[in-house]
């Protein structure tokens, strides 16, 4: 056969390669997961919502911390309350504390901006898992309050604290002196521990998981470790640990996933994902200095808010290390977290809510 | 280990220690513009602020940097009542800490500190940064007076007034020479002057009553061995409601019954200044 006849069966065998390979190689695509625009909210001359015209959600309200602002936005995009920030405030779902350092008194307002009820006591407020807690001068003490401003319990330190965590059954201090002391809801020690291990002892970050009886600690100078505590037989004891190649010696931001399955911490070069049971770890390549998770159980997805600076990143993950998508929010205190199938967001002065999906 | 004994080891060891380390003025004014002890927020404090000429703040001693929080609160955003601070561990089991000081001018750089080192800028002209002194052994603070070279002081502490308070009625003092017989609390105010600054606390206060030790206490030391801070872990009277709503101190209880009673408070400060009042009263 000749050079020329030789021309049309090979564009004909090329053709029919590439038919193949269309129809038998090629794999099926996985969804895009996408975050459509739910809500938006501009909060520069917004005006609440009438507080007798209830939201349609049925009355679950959100607090935000934004820009010069504070206040609370229904699940439905409705402002309920916008306040100027004057000094400091401390926000949850619900209420709006505003305070100074130098204050010996707190008003805490509630969702429509309304005063609720005062506290009487200098310090600094700060919400977590829905319970209020102030911390005492000088910062070597902590006191809990009751929604309605009562006293539940104060408990001194006696060293200053370098980290704090708190869910709905336990508040946990970490010290500098590397000691690690967790209070019970009703004030009574549940621990009083020193990790040890390191040349300079000092709790650096601490997260909890009292549900399943779990204390994860970033501690230690020379060398700095990882520990994992969990309750057995009514004891917390050390259950893993690792030595870390960092060597922080200031706040560490460590938190541990809802379903009990990770521990997130900062790293050297980005966030490291723990394995809990297995203690095998990866590495999210992002600003790990600050980082928040807000998980959505439903889907299993975790959304990670990693801030830089002036702006934050909102990462969506599949844990452990899948990232499914990766969202830029300016402002220094740009935020985002999970609220029921909706990720809550504020950036720059607008509040916003998107729906997670699949394209 | 009784109360007794616990107060006893921790005075020897504030002691100890002083004998074996010595720190620097933080800064470059050596005065307290308040002192361990001192009303703060409606409790005792356990440091002492330090004013600053030049606005610098620098190691009390040489050692290794532990903590640096360049903000205004920790991971996950619990909020620090002593501002921006730094925390150096020392050898022989102390750490020194400093507060108050201006986020970002804390020095993060050196892991390894040398006596003097710079470790940031007090927040504010005027301000004064927050000192103080952990014992990482004993658990406890320490009056940094203790450790820190002595301050030129001959100013005594002043007595304003004493006061015998029950549910009914307050006596002053001095004015009052007559009182009826009950239960009365002893309130002390005092202060110890010194430079500039008014409102410091005493280094000791003690009360006689008819010739007998009632109350006397030393602010040597603070531990929290049980979640409640006392700077005498043998007196519950020395905890977070030592001083009242007025700022006087509350030097406990006493029973007068009818007759003369001889009452005597003394108060003196770290450099051994001290004043002195007796007081007789006739008990109806």
């Amino acid at each position: 056969m000749t050079e020329e006849a030789r021309k049309p069966l090979a564009a004909i065998a090329l053709v029919l390669a590439v038919l193949v390979y269309y129809f038998v190689a090629a794999g099926k695509l996985e969804p895009e997961f996408v975050l459509a625009p739910a809500w938006t909210l501009g909060l520069d001359g917004a005006t609440p919502s009438d507080p007798a015209d209830p939201p349609a959600s049925g009355g679950a309200t959100l607090g935000f911390e934004l820009g010069r602002f504070h206040g609370q936005a229904s699940a439905d995009g409705r402002l309920l309350f916008a306040g100027g920030k004057e000094f400091r405030s401390a926000v949850s779902d619900g209420y709006v504390i505003p305070y100074a350092l130098d204050s010996d008194g707190l008003t805490v307002l509630d969702a429509s901006g309304a005063p609720s009820y005062e506290i009487r006591a200098p310090g600094a407020p700060w919400f977590s898992a829905g319970r209020l807690f102030l911390a005492g001068p000088e910062m070597g003490s902590v006191s809990e309050y009751s929604d309605t401003g009562e006293l539940l319990w104060t408990f001194d330190f006696g060293a200053p604290i370098s980290a704090f965590a708190a869910d709905g059954g336990l508040a946990v201090a970490g010290l500098v002196d590397g000691t690690i002391v967790a209070i019970e809801r009703d004030g009574s020690v549940a621990l009083r521990t020193a990790p040890g291990g390191s040349r300079i002892e000092i709790i650096l970050g601490l997260a909890v998981d009292s549900a399943r009886g779990r204390i994860a600690a970033v501690c230690g100078i020379d060398r700095q470790r990882f520990v994992l505590l969990t309750r057995t037989g009514g004891a917390y004891r050390v259950a893993s640990h690792s030595y870390l190649t960092t060597d922080f010696r200031r706040p560490v931001s460590i938190r541990l996933s809802a379903d009990g399955r990770h521990a997130w911490y900062e790293g050297a070069d980005g966030i490291v994902v723990r394995r809990l049971e297995d203690g095998s770890e990866s590495t999210l390549d992002f600003p790990s200095r600050d980082f928040t998770i807000s998980e959505d159980p439903v889907r299993g997805l975790t959304y990670l808010l990693s801030r830089d600076g002036e702006s934050a990143t909102l990462v969506v993950v599949s844990p452990p290390d899948r990232v499914l998508g990766r969202y830029y929010l300016p402002g220094a205190d740009a935020f985002a977290r999970a609220y029921g199938d909706l990720v809550f967001t504020g950036s720059g002065e607008r509040l916003a809510a998107f729906a997670a999906g699949e394209d | 280990m009784t109360g007794r004994r616990t107060g006893i080891t921790l005075g020897a060891a504030a002691l100890a220690v002083a004998a074996i380390f010595a720190l620097e003025w933080p800064t470059d004014r050596p005065e307290a513009a308040s002192t361990f002890g001192t009303l703060s927020d409606g409790r005792f404090s356990t440091g002492m602020l330090v004013g600053s000429g030049d606005g610098l703040v620098r190691t009390a001693a040489a050692g290794d940097l532990a903590f640096v929080l360049d903000g205004d609160s920790l991971a996950g955003g619990f909020p620090s009542t002593l501002g921006a601070f730094v925390a150096v561990a020392h050898p022989q089991d102390l750490t020194t800490v400093y507060g108050r000081l201006e986020p970002g001018t804390l020095s993060t750089y050196l892991t390894t500190l040398r006596e003097r080192d710079i470790l940031g800028r007090v927040s504010g002209a005027g301000a004064a940064a927050w000192f103080g002194v952990f014992d990482r052994a004993k658990d406890a603070w320490v009056n940094p007076l203790i450790l820190l070279a002595p301050e030129k002081d001959s100013i005594s502490p002043v007595i304003r007034s004493v006061l015998l308070s029950n549910d009914e009625r307050s006596y002053r003092l001095g004015e009052a020479r007559t009182v009826r017989q009950g239960r009365y609390e002893v309130l002390l105010d005092t202060a110890d002057p010194a430079g500039t600054a008014a409102g410091r606390a005493p280094y000791s206060v003690r009360l006689l009553v008819d010739g007998i030790e009632r109350f006397a206490c030393r602010f040597d030391s603070a531990a929290a061995p049980e979640g409640v801070l006392l700077f005498d872990p043998r007196d519950a009277r020395t905890g977070p409601d030592f001083y009242d709503e007025r700022g006087f101190m509350r030097l406990g209880t006493l029973d007068l019954a009818r007759g003369a009673a001889y009452l005597n408070v003394s108060v003196a400060d770290f450099e051994e200044n001290s004043r002195e009042l007796t007081y007789q009263l006739a008990v109806e």
